[in-house]
Order: structure tokens, then C-alpha cells, then sequence
């Protein structure tokens, strides 16, 4: 177990770097020359140069890399080019709204998918599973902003009954949480019936069912681990979609996150806190989905005793 | 216990051992073709399909008012014979404006699943075929472009190079051709091994030409299955990307642009803001019940 | 004779589909002794597998089953699936052909078979697991302890099954069904196995249902065979009088289709045709497209099932008694 999590983690350090090389790319194409943005408008071409030096922008590029990745690793990510502030605080203060967010769209995309898929699966072909399959079909199908809007006209226009903007409530949550994770649940729900379908043929559960066992402990002690790989395995993407979706979701209702704020930022051309920003979420990416690797391995011996 | 049964063929019954005549065997394609038409989602998919292809290629000619001409007199009207969709807030006709939408949704839609084509499907091959070093530097590369989130990475593009649908299409084609990597290595690595390739390999066929000729052909089904649901998730994105003011100007309106314009609108005018998304979610609708049925009938491995 | 084990009467499974019934099972009559070996042979698609199934009730929805399956003279078919539970690994247990694919992958051995123990015999998990052990050594493999926390892929194929052996005894049945234990592992192996089987059944007096399309099989562990064809009994006899006179055609072909070290042969004999499709199924005797000595009343009445000699028991009407100057089989 332990060799592989050590693979696992010798794996994702080159990702890692490779994302701080694209990263910093992306930084160089941006337009404009920073040193000359940073020294203001009517600075002269000596105080531009001077700046240009004090920023480091006149060495090699790859010393710049270095610089750069330094930085970065102390904590370092740039100072925002509109309010000059640092960017990293910045983020990690707008963080956690977003986090909130990502886990409440988390908890409805899994409490309603997987029980669904489950027992679609055992009602295969009734009209409970053809019910689950059109809904399914129908979460994947609908763009998160027009579902968020439309729930939004529903219940805040219309019924007043939640707030269409802001957060710090639960009522807060839950318009955005259900537009960003009904998606993932169509796709959770697919996944785990198929994958519940694909087991239940499966000669070990006819071992079982020879063995005396009652239905009951066949399905969720013998089917349900297996059925439950995949699911698993597809946990980190699920994020990576979410961190994206939250632009949006958090764009329509004016929920105060991480999302919408680089939004603004792109907007104004604010790179360092765009790159510091990038930066985060690969970050975050690469981590949870090492994590999900391990917790994986815990699930299936198979892979861990290789 | 007798057992007899009327017999319905007069055919002569010899006591000689006969074999069973043995069935011309169908061509696979006969055969797909043939549970294809049986698949009520399939029809359905490849029906809504094929209206809005219609309505891309002919919509202009079709269209009840002039998409773009504004009556500012007239704005916000609900729905009504006149204006099917109502209006929005230049006195224009949604639905005029919706079929008109349906051009550019689906063209920006193939050609970012072109895009991501020609970039993820060589290095899938290359990776998987060769294997070893390449492989892994290939395959870590993929990782890394995967790590940042598709919306977020291709604002952070835009942000270089401005807005626009150009740019719309460049940034999604260069965000998404990850997975078409994936999958092309993933059945590149499960035909590596099979005979016919490495008798390809023993006659000493160039590496290309095997890759092209005996590796990739197989390769199809999945690649179709696949490219039907991305065009699903890229219009979705392209929406997206519109919808947050990214997209094009106002004479290539793409419906997540005419979403934007009217969001301000929706608690008084919804039908601005409705019409134009279930356009959004009825095409992907379609092209998911077809991706759906092209998968139950040309990789019968994943059938339940 | 009369305490019967299992006595299997006019069984008839079959299964709706799609394209319409196929009677995988038609009156399959025959019954098993406390105690005794027998083998069930015939050719992929007989039925041998969907009678076993039938006998403990794993048959899907599609499948309707009539007849009477008297256990200990109490018929299996009357029973409801909580009562069924209860027989199932505890009473009458079945092992399968693929031990890799059979065993759960993500659960050890030692939980597997301790889980029958918990259930059947209402064990602590500890005491369970302890008797895990004990069972796994019983099978003959080495270093029990350590294996019992092991997973099913950490084991060879002949040590998985030994391991399904093991679920299967754990709870002392009287009636082990073995589906085709053999067939997936390699010849040595499978030697191995079946000696392994053979002490066990000498030590637990457990009633051995044995399933296969091999002759040498049958051969090496069983007391009696039954023959099977196009799911249906036709031959039964003692494995002596089975080699040496076989009545049915089709056993005859069987018999014969076993390639003998002395004779020189440029062709190996095979029974010429193939199996009937069941949802095409002629009328009259299954076999007659296929037999060498039939006639009109073959391809049109089917024959019983009649009792020729003492334990003997043909479907035919005209049974060959043919003295073939035997194949000597070593039997104890």
C-alpha cells in the first residue's frame, strides 16, 4: 500500500511542475509589459526600466522561471494589478465561499445519484427506472445558468420563497448548489446503474446468493463495493467540472466566490491574480484527485497489491 | 411421452445426420444499422438532430421576421401569434433569432470537436503505440492540461487574446482534446497487443501505417460514440462562455449571447431567457439520446 | 434404497424469451444416495447446468420450473426463498467453474468463507474466522493463517479453488453440487483437485453432484453417472456398466469419441451433427438426426426413460447392448 501511494505521489510532482510551466506561459503571453503598468502612465522610460529591474523582467527567461516558482512556493503568487494587493490572501479569502458552494453541490450530485442509480438498477426496465433515465438524461442535458435561472424566476421571482443573490444562509445554497450539481447527478446516476447492472451478472454474486445470503446483504455488501469503484474513480473530475461551473453558477446569482471574482477579474485584465488564480485550482485539482487514488486504493485491494 | 408436432415445412426428413444450414452471417454494419432503427432514443436523438441541422442550413430562409431588425416600439411582448417567442429588448423575434442561433451553435460546435480531434487523437496514438518515455511525457502533459478546470482555462486564454467567437473556438479546442487523448491511448493500448497488429508489425509495416491503417479504423466506434456527446458538452460550454458576455458580437448572436443580453430582463420579460436555453437543452437533448443509442449499438460491450 | 437424499422428479425448466420458450430442462428424472458420488455429463448446452441451478433455485425470473425436487423428502420447489436461504450453503452447496471470477475480488478469503459460517451457524466473527482457517487447511493449503487475510487475485488458480471448496464445506452439507470444478484450471491442477475432492468426500460423507463434459472425470471420482442430452435423462447406469456396456447411442458416441493409447487411428470418431436448438426442437427422440440405428418411430415418439437392468436406466428404443470388450477404469 505504501509503494503505491508513494507512486502516486512521485506521479503527480511532475504535473505539478508541468502545470506551473504552463502556468507561467501563460503569464508571458499576456499583452502589455508589466513593468510599464506597474510604474503608471506617465512614468518616464528610465522609471519603467528601473521597475523593469526591481521586477526581475530584464533576466533570462528560465532565471524568471525560477524566480517565479520560488515565489510561488513560499507563497508567493504576484500582486494584483488593480488594487496592488497580494494576491494570494485575496484568493484564500474568497475561498471558502466557493468550497462551500462546491461541497453542497457535492452532497446533492451523490445523495441523489447514487441512491437513484442503485435502484434504477434493481427496477431495471420499470417505469421507476425509465423515470430515473429520462431525469438523468434531462440533469446532463440542461445548462447549469439556464437551470439556475429558471429556478431563480421559480422560486425567487416568483414565490419569493429563496434569495436570488448573495450568501451567508443556507437559503443562500441551495438554487446554486442544485444548478451546479444536477449535471454531475444525471452522470452519477448513469454510472452507477450501469455499473450496478455490470456487477449484479457478475459470478460472484451468484456465489453469494449460493451461499445462503439473504438479497439484502448481495446487493450492499457484495455488489455495492464493486459497483462503487468507478463512481469513485470519476470523484476528482466531478471537481474539476465544479471549480469551472462555479464561474457561472456564482456569475448568475451573485454569489460572492472564488468564480465569480476571477470572472471580474479576466474582465479587467488583472493577470497576476488570473495566473494566481489558475495556479490554485490546478493546485487543488492535483490534490484531490491524489487523494481520491489512495482512498481508491484503500477500496480495491486489487490494484494495491500489484 | 409422444411428442408430436405438426410439421410446417413439407421437407423431406432423412434419418442421415443432418447439419443445421449455417447463417449467411451479416455484415456488422447491416447489423448496427439494424438495431440502430429499433432504438426509440436513437430515432428520437437523430429526429431532433436533423431539425435543427435543417433549421441551421435553411433557417434564414425560414425565419417568421428578420432576426436583427429591431422595433423598439414593440419590446417585451409576450408570446403571441405574431411572435411566436415573444420579443426581446429591441423589439427583435426570439424564435426568428433562435433558428437563426441554430447555425452558429451547431457550426461552433463541430468545428471545436474537429479542433480537439485533430490535437488529442495523434497524441493518443503516439502515446499508446509507442509506450515507454514517450508515453509518460505525453501522459503527464495531458494530466497537467486537464488539472485546470475547461471554463477557467479558457477565460484565462481569452483574457490573452480578448473575446470573440474565434476565440471562444480556439480556447475550447485547446482546453478539451485531453479526453479524446485518453480514450484514443486507452484502445490503442488494448489493440497493441492483438494479433492482427503484430502481424502488421512482423510483415514490417511502417509504425505509421500501422497505426493508421490496422489501429486507428478500430478505434471508430468510440470515436463517434465519444464525438456525439462532446458536441453535446461543447455547445454547452460555447453557451456558457457566450453567456458571460464572451461570446460574439450581437450579428453572430449565439444563443447563450442572446441569453446574456436578456438576463437583466427575466423577471418581467422570462421568455428572452427561456426560449433560447431549451433551444440549448433540446439540441443536447438530441445529441445525447443519439450518443446514447451509437453507444448500445456500436460497442455492445458496454450494453447492459 | 429408499432414503433418498435427492430425488429429482419430472423437472422441467424453462425459460421465456424473447424469442420464444427454450426448455432447458424437460423431464429430468433421478435420484441421488446420502453419501454416493454421481456424475452428470453431456455436451455444453444439455442442461446439466440449469438442473443444478434449478435444484437450488438460482434461476433468473425468465425461468418457470415444474416437477418436484424432494430433499430429504421435502420438495425444494414448495419452498419460499427465506427457506431456501437456509438450505443454501448449509445444506446442499455448489461450487463453480471459474474459482478467479466466482470469489469476490474486494473482500478477503477469510471473510468470504467466515460469512457463511456467521450466517448458517450463527458464529462470532471471531470463532468464524478461526474455523476459516481450520477449512482452508482442510483443503490443503499452506500457511492457512496468513492466507485467510489474502484476496482472491493473491491466489492461484488451484489454491481459489480450493478456497470455493472450503466456502462450500464450511457448513458440513449433505449434498456438494459441483459445477464443472475442473474445467478452468490446467491439467495438473485439476489432479490435484480431484484427489483433494475425493479425500473430503471419504472424510465428510458429503453427496457429490459432479458436472462435466469430461468422461475421464467422471471416470476418476463417480460411483454413477447420469447422461444428459437436449436437457433431458438418457442414459443412467453404474460407472462400471457405463464403460463397459453402454445402452444409449449417445453415450456410445461419447465412449467412443475417447481416444484410446493402443489403437493407431488416422481419424479421430466424433458423433457427426450438432446439438438441436432448444427453441427448435425436433419432434420425437432429441437424438435421432444424429444416431446411427433409428428409424421412423424415433423421429416421430419420443421414448421413456426405462429401466433396463438393476441400476440401469436407458431412453431408447433400441438400446445397444454392445460388449465392447471394455475400457478398464480404476475404481476402488
Amino acid at each position: 500500500m505504501h509503494i503505491y501511494i508513494a507512486k502516486r505521489i512521485l506521479q503527480a510532482i511532475p504535473v505539478v511542475l508541468l502545470v506551473t510551466l504552463i502556468t507561467f506561459s501563460l503569464v508571458h503571453l499576456m499583452p502589455g509589459d508589466p513593468a510599464a503598468i506597474m510604474a503608471g502612465e506617465d512614468a518616464s522610460p528610465e522609471t519603467v526600466e528601473m521597475m523593469r529591474k526591481a521586477m526581475g523582467l530584464d533576466q533570462p527567461i528560465h532565471i524568471q522561471y525560477l524566480d517565479w516558482l520560488t515565489g510561488v512556493f513560499q507563497g508567493d503568487l504576484g500582486t494584483s494589478l488593480r488594487d496592488h494587493r497580494s494576491v494570494l490572501p485575496t484568493i484564500l479569502q474568497r475561498l471558502p465561499a466557493t468550497l462551500n458552494l462546491v461541497v453542497a453541490s457535492f452532497i446533492v450530485s451523490f445523495v441523489i445519484g447514487i441512491p437513484v442509480g442503485i435502484i434504477s438498477s434493481m427496477r431495471q426496465n420499470t417505469a421507476i427506472d425509465g423515470f430515473s433515465r429520462v431525469f438523468a438524461l434531462l440533469g446532463i442535458s440542461l445548462p447549469n445558468f439556464w437551470l439556475g435561472l429558471m429556478l431563480m424566476f421559480l422560486f425567487s421571482h416568483t414565490l419569493q420563497w429563496l434569495p436570488a443573490s448573495g450568501a451567508g444562509t443556507i437559503y443562500h445554497l441551495i438554487m446554486p448548489a442544485i444548478a451546479l450539481g444536477t449535471a454531475s447527478a444525471g452522470l452519477i446516476t448513469r454510472l452507477t446503474r450501469s455499473s450496478m447492472l455490470e456487477v449484479v451478472r457478475q459470478d460472484y454474486i451468484r456465489t453469494a446468493r449460493a451461499k445462503g445470503l439473504s438479497e439484502r446483504t448481495v446487493i450492499y455488501k457484495h455488489a455495492m463495493k464493486n459497483a462503487m469503484l468507478p463512481v469513485v474513480t470519476i470523484i476528482g473530475l466531478q471537481l474539476g467540472y465544479r471549480l469551472g461551473g462555479s464561474v457561472i453558477v456564482e456569475s448568475v446569482f451573485g454569489y460572492p466566490g472564488i468564480g465569480r471574482f476571477m470572472f471580474n477579474r479576466m474582465l479587467m485584465r488583472d493577470f497576476p491574480m488570473i495566473t494566481g488564480n489558475l495556479l490554485m485550482f490546478a493546485f487543488l485539482f492535483i490534490m484531490i484527485n491524489l487523494a481520491t487514488d489512495i482512498f481508491y486504493g484503500f477500496l480495491d485491494p486489487r490494484i494495491r497489491y500489484d | 411421452m409422444a411428442n408430436k408436432r405438426p410439421n410446417d415445412q413439407v421437407e423431406p426428413q432423412s434419418l442421415d445426420k443432418k447439419t443445421p444450414k449455417i447463417q449467411k452471417s451479416k455484415s456488422f454494419q447491416a447489423d448496427a444499422m439494424r438495431r440502430f432503427k429499433k432504438n426509440p432514443t436513437g430515432i428520437i436523438g437523430s429526429i431532433i438532430i436533423s431539425v435543427f441541422i435543417f433549421l441551421a442550413i435553411f433557417g434564414p430562409f425560414i425565419t417568421p421576421h428578420d432576426p436583427f431588425e429591431m422595433n423598439l416600439p414593440r419590446h417585451h411582448e409576450p408570446p403571441s401569434i405574431e411572435y411566436p417567442l415573444g420579443t426581446d429588448n429591441f423589439g427583435r423575434c426570439v424564435l426568428s433569432r433562435i433558428i437563426f442561433g441554430a447555425r452558429i451553435s451547431i457550426l461552433v460546435g463541430l468545428t471545436v470537436i474537429i479542433f480537439r480531434m485533430l490535437i488529442g487523437i495523434p497524441v493518443g496514438l503516439i502515446s499508446g503505440y509507442y509506450g515507454g518515455l514517450t508515453e509518460s511525457i505525453l501522459m503527464r502533459f495531458v494530466d497537467a492540461v486537464i488539472a485546470f478546470p475547461g471554463i477557467i482555462l479558457a477565460l484565462a486564454i481569452m483574457a490573452v487574446r480578448g473575446q470573440g467567437l474565434e476565440n471562444v473556438i480556439l480556447a475550447l479546442s485547446v482546453t478539451g482534446w485531453t479526453t479524446y487523448a485518453r480514450l484514443i491511448r486507452s484502445e490503442v493500448l488494448s489493440l497493441r497487443e492483438r494479433e492482427y497488429v503484430q502481424a502488421a508489425r512482423g510483415v514490417g509495416f511502417h509504425n505509421l501505417k500501422v497505426m493508421l491503417r490496422h489501429i486507428l479504423p478500430n478505434c471508430l466506434a468510440s470515436i463517434i460514440v465519444y464525438s456525439t456527446m462532446t458536441i453535446a458538452v461543447v455547445i454547452i460550454a460555447e453557451a456558457s462562455l457566450s453567456f458571460l458576455g464572451l461570446g460574439a458580437a450581437a450579428q453572430d448572436a449565439t444563443w447563450g449571447t442572446q441569453m446574456s443580453m436578456e438576463r437583466k430582463y427575466l423577471r418581467y420579460a422570462w421568455w428572452g431567457v427561456t426560449f433560447p436555453g431549451a433551444a440549448i437543452a433540446i439540441v443536447v437533448l438530441g445529441f445525447n439520446l443519439l450518443g446514447d443509442a451509437l453507444r448500445d449499438v456500436l460497442d455492445p460491450r458496454l450494453k447492459d | 434404497m429408499n432414503n433418498n437424499l435427492l430425488e429429482v422428479k419430472e423437472l422441467k425448466t424453462h425459460f421465456h424469451t424473447p424469442e420464444g420458450i427454450v426448455k432447458a430442462v424437460d423431464d429430468v428424472n433421478f435420484k441421488i444416495n446420502p453419501g454416493e458420488t454421481v456424475g452428470l455429463v453431456g455436451e455444453s448446452g444439455c442442461g446439466k447446468s440449469v438442473t443444478s441451478l434449478s435444484i437450488m433455485n438460482l434461476l433468473p425470473d425468465t425461468a418457470q420450473v415444474q416437477g418436484e425436487i424432494l430433499f430429504e423428502k421435502e420438495d425444494l420447489l414448495k419452498k419460499t426463498q427465506q427457506e431456501m436461504r437456509k438450505i443454501r450453503g448449509n445444506d446442499i452447496s455448489m461450487i463453480f467453474q471459474e474459482p478467479m471470477t466466482a470469489l469476490n475480488p474486494v473482500y478477503t478469503v477469510g471473510e468470504q468463507i467466515s460469512e457463511a459460517l456467521r450466517l448458517h451457524q450463527g458464529l462470532q466473527k471471531k470463532k468464524a474466522m478461526r474455523k476459516a482457517v481450520e477449512y482452508l487447511d482442510l483443503v490443503g493449503i499452506p500457511s492457512p493463517e496468513r492466507r485467510v487475510m489474502e484476496y482472491p487475485h493473491q491466489l492461484s488458480g488451484g489454491m481459489q479453488q480450493r478456497a470455493m471448496i472450503a466456502m462450500a464445506l464450511c457448513c458440513d452439507p449433505k449434498l456438494l453440487i459441483a459445477d464443472e470444478p475442473t474445467t478452468a484450471l490446467d491439467v495438473t491442477i485439476q489432479a490435484q483437485i480431484l484427489e483433494l475432492m475425493k479425500d473430503l468426500k471419504e472424510r465428510l460423507k458429503t453427496a457429490i453432484i459432479m458436472i462435466t463434459h469430461d468422461l475421464a472425470v467422471i471416470a476418476e471420482m463417480c460411483e454413477r453417472v447420469i447422461v444428459m442430452y437436449s436437457g433431458r435423462v438418457v442414459e443412467i447406469a453404474e460407472i462400471k456398466e457405463l464403460f463397459k456396456r453402454p445402452f444409449h447411442p449417445y453415450t456410445m458416441g461419447l465412449i467412443k469419441s475417447i481416444p484410446k493409447m493402443e489403437v493407431k487411428t488416422e481419424f479421430l470418431y466424433e458423433i457427426e451433427g450438432v446439438v438441436p436448438n432448444p427453441l427448435e426442437a425436433p419432434p420425437g427422440c432429441k437424438f435421432h438426426n444424429r444416431c446411427d440405428f433409428g428409424d421412423e418411430k424415433c423421429r416421430e415418439y419420443e421414448p421413456d426413460l426405462t429401466q433396463l437392468d438393476k441400476n440401469h436406466f436407458v431412453r431408447c428404443f433400441y438400446p445397444r447392448n454392445v460388449d465392447r470388450g471394455g475400457v478398464e477404469i480404476e475404481t476402488k
